[in-house]
């Protein structure tokens, strides 16, 4: 899913503190500050220096335990299991993520890799974000849930909207309210997915 | 290829028109003025003694004859007939048959609902690179067919998928797919009017029709196929006028909040005002567009294919009337 691959890249992005793939940075700051919202998190300047504060999804220096833990996984031949070869211990990053490779990590990987390192209520939400769509991407679903499904999405966004900074809301995010309509009209989702189609 | 049909339909390398039907005999389309043959840059006569090779090419694959071969198969023309049969009906949904766009075609031509061998076909457009990482820009666009008709171990399989264009050029049609689409369109014209195939399961003659059902695509793709505006401030193609955005002014960039419209009223966030952007939310979910308030909108919309001639167009955040309006059902 072309949704799932861009939140995944996001998320990663931010929690890793990745250069340039990051959503947060100083005018992510400065625009919180205008909007008169999180205060605490505005930009405070000493001397020549600006030092931003550090917002809840920073964790400082244990992000190696987060890129230790991917690149313990083994797994099957076929599930874009080899993640290893991604992750890049020097600057703490993932290269070239693949479309599939990031439906593998928000399926199951990222929720178990971000346990332990990330404050409790944090994690709680991106843990729900990958059982959201887990659960859209099952193969039998019940029509009784989708009513279910469909707030779940708006609670998710509603909490990332307080967790993340606001530059992190693209259209792509977005979306995923809408993804509970399109199963709605035109079934599963993986029905519809493009994996073995580009594969081929 | 294997006894299958295909037709190579010359282009305009500008995706004004396609060298075909009335234009047939053309060199050159007369308002882009580019020719139809590659020349080499101090040769500008229409010299037809002189034609170099053509400037850009799609192969069109018809679409009839491999869904006959399909049914001459007695295996295979069994497995088509599986949404009607052998399904568990417990009310999960499980297969594209459940979807709410089943039944309503269903209710609305029950005619084409009844007979089980009646297809309906999800279409795919994709873009894709065939030089890999040798060459970065380089995009040619495939179309292809998947049947639902089949179980849903099956529809996916390779052996069952279709491929019905392709486009190939440096660049993508974007919106200009339309014009690459018409000949396709025709033939699923012809397809729902019906067409004599023989059954091999059962060994008789039958009159087939089919259907496209749906459309699987990325979201530029989405954009470039409905002929939306998928940038800027109305970017939502399904909340449309009502998106909610917010442009930033040190990012500079839109962001799309406000998700509290889509909670329900009396949960206790919706009244938390510093957490998110400082405000009240008030507002109420957008209802999702209809088919024909799509269709209203889009009928006024005069657009005119080509990459070359963009000028004096009016902004809209409907860019065109999509080709499948043209479609009977």
């Amino acid at each position: 899913m072309h949704v799932e691959k861009f939140f995944c890249v996001s998320i990663i992005g931010t929690l890793l503190n990745i250069k340039c793939k990051t959503k947060d940075g100083l005018n992510a700051c400065l625009d919180l500050t205008k909007m008169g919202i999180r205060q605490q998190l505005t930009p405070q300047q000493i001397g020549n220096i600006t030092y931003l504060p550090r917002a809840c999804h920073f964790v400082q220096k244990r992000e190696n335990m987060f890129c230790e833990c991917l690149q313990g996984i083994k797994g099957p031949h076929g599930y874009s299991l080899n993640i290893k070869r991604l992750v890049s211990m020097k600057d703490l990053n993932l290269i070239g993520l693949k479309s599939h490779d990031s439906h593998v990590l928000m399926q199951q990987i990222l929720s178990m890799a971000i346990r332990e390192i990330w404050p409790n209520k944090f994690r709680k939400t991106i843990t729900k974000l990958c059982l959201f769509f887990n659960a859209i991407c099952s193969k039998v679903i019940d029509s009784l849930k989708l009513d279910e499904l469909e707030h779940e999405a708006a609670v998710i966004l509603c909490q990332l909207e307080m967790y993340f900074p606001l530059s992190f809301f693209d259209i792509m995010e977005h979306l995923i309210v809408h993804l509970e309509r399109e199963i709605r009209l035109c079934s599963l989702v993986y029905l519809r997915w493009m994996y073995h189609l580009r594969d081929t | 290829m294997m006894g299958i049909e295909y037709e190579k339909i010359h282009a305009c390398p500008n995706d004004c028109i396609l060298y075909r039907k009335e234009f047939e005999k053309y060199d050159h389309f007369l308002k882009c003025k580019v020719s139809r043959y590659k020349r080499k840059n101090d040769d500008s006569s229409d010299d037809a003694s002189t034609k170099g090779p053509h400037a850009k090419v799609f192969w069109y694959l018809s679409l009839i004859s491999r869904l006959k071969r399909f049914f001459s198969n007695p295996n295979d023309a069994k497995n088509l007939r599986w949404h009607a049969g052998e399904r568990k009906r417990d009310g999960k949904i499980c297969h594209v048959v459940d979807s709410l766009q089943w039944k309503k075609i269903d209710s609305l031509f029950s005619n084409f609902g009844k007979e089980s061998t009646n297809l309906r076909l999800r279409l795919v457009p994709d873009g894709m690179n065939p030089y890999g990482n040798l060459i970065s820009k380089h995009t040619s666009w495939l179309v292809l067919f998947i049947i639902y008709n089949l179980s849903p171990w099956l529809c996916m399989k390779l052996k069952y998928i279709m491929l019905s264009m392709m486009i190939s050029g440096p660049s993508q049609p974007g919106n200009d797919v339309d014009v690459y689409l018409s000949p396709m369109i025709d033939g699923l014209r012809m397809l729902w009017e019906g067409v004599d195939v023989l059954d091999a399961y059962y060994g008789e003659h039958f009159n087939m029709r089919a259907m496209l059902f749906c459309t699987i695509n990325d979201f530029p793709a989405y954009g470039s196929l409905c002929g939306y505006t998928v940038k800027g401030h109305k970017a939502c193609p399904i909340c449309e006028d009502k998106t909610c955005y917010h442009q930033l002014k040190h990012g500079s960039k839109i962001v799309y909040l406000g998700h509290r419209k889509f909670l329900d009223r009396y949960l206790s966030c919706c009244n938390l005002r510093k957490a998110f952007n400082g405000k009240l939310e008030n507002g109420v979910a957008p209802k999702p567009l209809t088919a024909e308030k799509v269709y209203q909108r889009q009928q006024n919309v005069v657009v005119i294919f080509g990459k070359k001639q963009k000028k004096g167009v009016v902004k809209n955040i409907w860019k065109k009337r999509s080709v499948f309006f043209e479609l009977p059902y």
